[in-house]
């Protein structure tokens, strides 16, 4: 850092110094304007629900919430797996894959109307 | 309550505690006030934007997260509303009507130093935005650059970049180039 820095440094220093009185004059009157009262706070209901929960005695131990989950995802791939579905069951299940357009853009046979 | 740390009165504001909020609001008060005159270039506007800022950090307290220093966090809230303030409002110059006069020093005195002032606040009101953020900052509270650069949500080279812009620009401004 140079002269001249030390002198710019110096000479804002100062200046910034001597706005301090009208700054302060600033804070007191928001200060006091602070005084009323304060407006509600804004809370996320994520931050909240674990305390709505305890305030309700509703507190499950995090083991027990892991383990009905488990029960959970069990229950889904068991289910998507259909076991109990005979083979020839699930080969009758048909997805659609006819050809539907037609019935959007061809003519009306009868009247000739187009869609 | 005086000796708690911000973050720890952060915690206490996050749980509704209005006390801790009335104890912590004037640390900050006055040097939000100078930083917020700075950037906007209006000591109306500085006003508005404090209590808004203070307002702010009332309101979204729950949302802090101690990870975050408040006092960075803090002025950056002034920091954005300063920049939205005068974005909105053409730039009025600052101190455009001189000091009034200091009874306690003597008359010409007075009147270098209005000058002097008047040319410092003319060099820094003319500064791009961010130059002029960065020497606010930089002279308000005397931040780190890791802080500062953080309030700007630029990274620390950028802001040393900007800071040295600044100055280079201020000092030809304020004659004080290196064949002064």
């Amino acid at each position: 850092m140079n002269r001249n820095d030390d002198r710019l440094d110096e000479r804002i220093a100062r200046y910034w110094q001597r706005g301090r009185t009208a700054d302060e004059a600033v804070a007191a009157k928001v200060l006091a304007s602070l005084n009323a009262p304060l407006p509600r706070q804004r809370h996320s209901l994520f931050d909240r629900w674990p305390s709505l929960l305890l305030n309700r005695d509703y507190a499950p131990a995090w083991p027990r919430v892991a383990a009905l989950a488990c029960i959970a995802l069990f229950g889904c791939v068991v289910g998507l797996a259909a076991p109990t579905m005979q083979r020839s069951a699930l080969a009758s299940v048909r997805i659609a894959d006819a050809d539907g357009s037609a019935l959007a853009f061809d003519t009306e046979p009868l009247t000739g109307a187009r869609p | 309550m005086d000796g708690e740390s911000d973050e720890a009165l952060m915690l206490r504001i996050a749980r509704g505690d209005e006390r801790a909020f009335r104890a912590l609001a004037p640390r900050y008060a006055a040097r939000a006030a100078s930083l917020a005159r700075h950037i906007s270039g209006s000591e109306a506007d500085a006003e508005d934007i404090v209590q808004e800022a203070l307002l702010r950090v009332w309101i979204n307290a729950p949302r802090w997260r101690p990870e975050a220093a408040f006092r960075t966090w803090f002025y950056r809230i002034v920091f954005n509303l300063a920049l939205n303030r005068k974005r909105r409002a053409p730039f009025a110059p600052l101190e455009a009507a001189g000091d009034p006069a200091d009874p306690a020093i003597r008359a010409d005195a007075a009147l270098l130093r209005a000058e002097e002032d008047r040319r410092i606040a003319n060099a820094i009101a003319a500064l791009p935005a961010r130059q002029r953020s960065a020497i606010a900052l930089t002279y308000n509270d005397e931040l780190s650059n890791a802080e500062a650069a953080s309030v700007l949500g630029t990274s620390v080279s950028a802001f040393e970049t900007l800071l040295v812009r600044a100055r280079r620009t201020l000092r030809v401004k304020l004659d004080l180039t290196d064949d002064d």
